[in-house]
């Protein structure tokens, strides 16, 4: 919803403070995932009890440990957390509730924020289908979602598809971090996520299960292996359909190795639903 | 006092590794011995005769099924399990025709791990599990 709280701003609808009080007092409204999972039957009070105890002595989230007992599929989290998502208060209620805007102008606003939304969302979808690889890149799209969910906790989105002739890396110790891996077949391709600092660490804190603050040797390998664990999968699925590629080891690619190697690349950003990730999906077939 | 079962594991990933050693420590199986590719596993693989060993299929330089087959070869009943995301029916029945006890796809969780080695040890006439 933080996208739609920047609508507003852009739009002269509401103050910087007024978004930011509306945005805090929505957060009081969470319905947490153990009662949704109670209430869809998933999980019982009691698998609900024994995972509160465990969360005593783990710093995990609940889905996170009914995962780990196998309690939850990934499916059903996922779904857990769109209802969760869906069933907080909106932004919009709350604005109108503090008196930050009339409900009519709220309305309004709603739903050409929404019409906007569906717009962008069917183009999207439109230019996916056009792509070459279109089935190959909806599957590691797919993917990549699946494993930020699982790693994250957090549902990813797609907020753009675009063509470009290479990846910026910068320079500066903050760049964000290219991992790429290939696959060959009848066709050489190569997937990769464009990662920032924070990103990275976050991910990697999470699979090694201990907070990471540098980027060293371990915390690289483990993003490498986030990329590995999406790339095999999602080449496993496309045997299936007949599509058959082989993977090589993924790597940490240098600003070199994209120069040379990536031309003329799909390019789709993702964010977390509160807007807080930088993650870039790109994808490439190689010369 | 029964020993500990002892596991060998190959994966070019750190990670993997680190993972594997994490999940397995205060369980009754000891990873002795961690290797980045096929040939350093094949270097120590006589000499620490582990009982269980855990094979990444897709590695720079030798492959997993290569690094099984020579395994294979040194010692004919060691239960190697190939350890992959890439967990295709056709691969499973690859490094099962090879002589790969068991395929275990990542990615995998700490009980998942224990289970899987606990079955593949209790399943063979050598466990060692206490």
């Amino acid at each position: 919803m933080k996208r739609f709280g920047q609508f507003l701003l852009t739009r002269g609808l509401v103050s910087d403070a007024g978004l930011r009080e509306a945005l805090a007092k929505q957060s009081d409204t969470i319905v947490p995932v153990g009662a949704l999972a109670v209430e869809n039957h998933y999980l019982t009070e009691e698998q609900v009890r024994t995972i509160g105890e465990a969360q005593r002595v783990v710093d995990k989230r609940l889905g996170e440990i009914a995962l780990e007992r196998q309690w939850l599929t990934g499916d059903q989290l996922q779904e857990l957390l769109e209802t969760q998502a869906n069933r907080r208060q909106m932004l919009g209620e709350v604005l109108v509730q503090l008196g930050q805007l009339p409900p009519e102008a709220m309305n309004r606003a709603i739903a050409e924020f929404e019409a906007i939304e569906n717009e962008h969302g069917r183009q999207l979808r439109t230019l996916l289908s056009t792509l070459p690889f279109s089935e190959v890149i909806r599957s590691l799209l797919e993917f990549t979602a699946k494993h930020f969910l699982r790693t994250t906790r957090q549902p990813v989105k797609m907020t753009s598809v675009c063509f470009e002739r290479c990846l910026d890396l910068g320079s500066n110790s903050n760049r964000p971090r290219f991992f790429s891996q290939r696959a060959v077949g009848d066709r050489s391709l190569i997937f990769g996520l464009l990662l920032d600092k924070s990103t990275i660490l976050h991910l990697a804190s999470r699979m090694l299960e201990e907070e990471r603050d540098a980027l060293d040797e371990l915390v690289l390998d483990s993003v490498c292996e986030f990329v590995n664990m999406i790339v095999g999968n999602c080449l496993a699925s496309l045997r299936k359909d007949g599509i058959r590629l082989h993977p090589e080891p993924p790597r940490l690619w240098n600003a070199d190795d994209v120069e040379r190697e990536l031309f003329a690349c799909t390019r789709v950003e993702m964010v977390y639903p509160d807007g807080e990730l930088n993650a870039v999906f790109s994808f490439a077939v190689a010369g | 006092m029964t020993r500990k079962c002892r596991v060998l594991a190959v994966d070019d990933s750190a990670f993997t590794l680190t993972i594997i050693s994490t999940y397995l420590e205060h369980s009754e199986f000891e990873v002795v011995a961690a290797a980045r590719s096929g040939n350093q596993a094949l270097d120590v693989f006589e000499e620490l005769d582990p009982d269980v060993v855990l094979l990444d299929i897709v590695m720079p330089g030798l492959s997993g099924q290569e690094t099984l087959k020579r395994m294979l070869s040194i010692k004919p009943h060691i239960r190697v399990v190939m350890v992959s995301s890439l967990g295709t029916e056709e691969d499973v029945r690859e490094c099962l025709d090879i002589g790969a006890k068991d395929f275990l796809p990542k990615p995998f969780t700490k009980e998942d791990l224990i289970q899987f080695l606990r079955r593949v040890v209790d399943g063979s006439e050598e466990g060692h599990v206490q």
